[in-house]
């Protein structure tokens, strides 16, 4: 999961190799002075946030062009025999739908849907406020309900 | 097109994250409300592709960083911060335990507690 915080928070698959690593580093040598003020899960999610915070400032931000190589990635499972064709596409769109959101909507998107973390787990990870949190949410919900409406009910403008 | 208010509630509703009065107040109102219940089923919807397909697995080099960084604490000799070194490695990936498990047996079993412990929070 620290992986895919630090793949939401990049947009760019080696940035959050390179992010991670430097997290999980940083937390097997802190690990001896955790005192257990928070789960480990969410000490470990804010590890990987300051991480990211401090590579933003020390150079300017660059929003990478992720969609290429997020969507081109092969499925994180193994894929089935039949409907791999549809899965990927299916992964195509999220990813693309993904790549258009703020890295903090993804950020809180991602430790709810694929972690299942609470919004008090989610604002004590992210050093957010609660409503900041439910807010955030349901703007990344409803930008990816618009991206990722059925094609044949979109019109043309 | 549903009222701005009732997005936010509503997709705190789908995480059943509203105290129980507006929760009770929500969900009277999307009784009445077709508006509303269709867009409570589009994220829901949008929830659920989000679940199925937007998980990346990790990077077999991350993965590796993680055992390596495991193995220098394991040289260093210090047990305390080995416990939560293997901690951490094991709840990045199920096959840094495996790799204990084979070539250091002993120690696994020594820290097996610490590590269901913070493998079930931070999960996977």
């Amino acid at each position: 999961m620290a992986y895919n915080l630090a793949l939401r928070l990049t947009g760019e698959r080696a940035e959050a190799e390179d992010l991670s690593q430097d997290a999980l580093v940083r937390a097997v040598r802190a690990w001896p002075s955790f005192r257990g003020e928070s789960d480990p899960g969410t000490w470990l999610y804010r590890i990987v946030v300051n991480a990211w915070k401090n590579r933003l400032r020390d150079r300017a931000a660059r929003r990478a062009d992720s969609l290429d190589a997020l969507e081109q990635e092969p499925a994180g499972a193994e894929p089935g025999p039949d409907g791999a064709a549809e899965r990927g596409d299916e992964r195509r769109r999220l990813e693309k739908a993904l790549s258009r959101l703020a890295p903090e909507e993804r950020a809180v998107l991602v430790l709810r849907e694929l972690d299942g973390r609470s919004y008090a787990e989610i604002a004590a990870a992210l050093d957010l406020p609660l409503g900041t949190v439910k807010s955030r949410l349901a703007r990344a919900r409803e930008q990816l309900a618009v991206l990722l409406a059925p094609e044949e009910k979109k019109d043309a403008a | 097109m549903p009222h701005e208010i009732e997005k936010e509630a509503l997709s705190a509703f789908l995480d059943q994250e509203l105290a129980p009065a507006e929760h009770e107040r929500i969900q009277a109102h999307l009784a009445a409300c077709a508006d509303c219940q269709g867009y409570l089923a589009r994220i829901r919807s949008v929830s659920g592709v989000v679940k199925r397909h937007g998980r990346h697995a990790l990077p077999p080099t991350v993965e590796a960083v993680a055992l390596a960084e495991v193995s220098a604490a394991a040289r260093r000799r210090r047990l305390k911060s080995l416990a939560g070194a293997v901690a951490v490695a094991v709840c990045v990936t199920v096959a840094g335990a495996i790799a204990l498990k084979r070539f250091m047996p002993g120690l696994f079993a020594q820290v097996q507690g610490m590590i269901s412990g913070a493998a079930n929070s931070l999960g996977r």
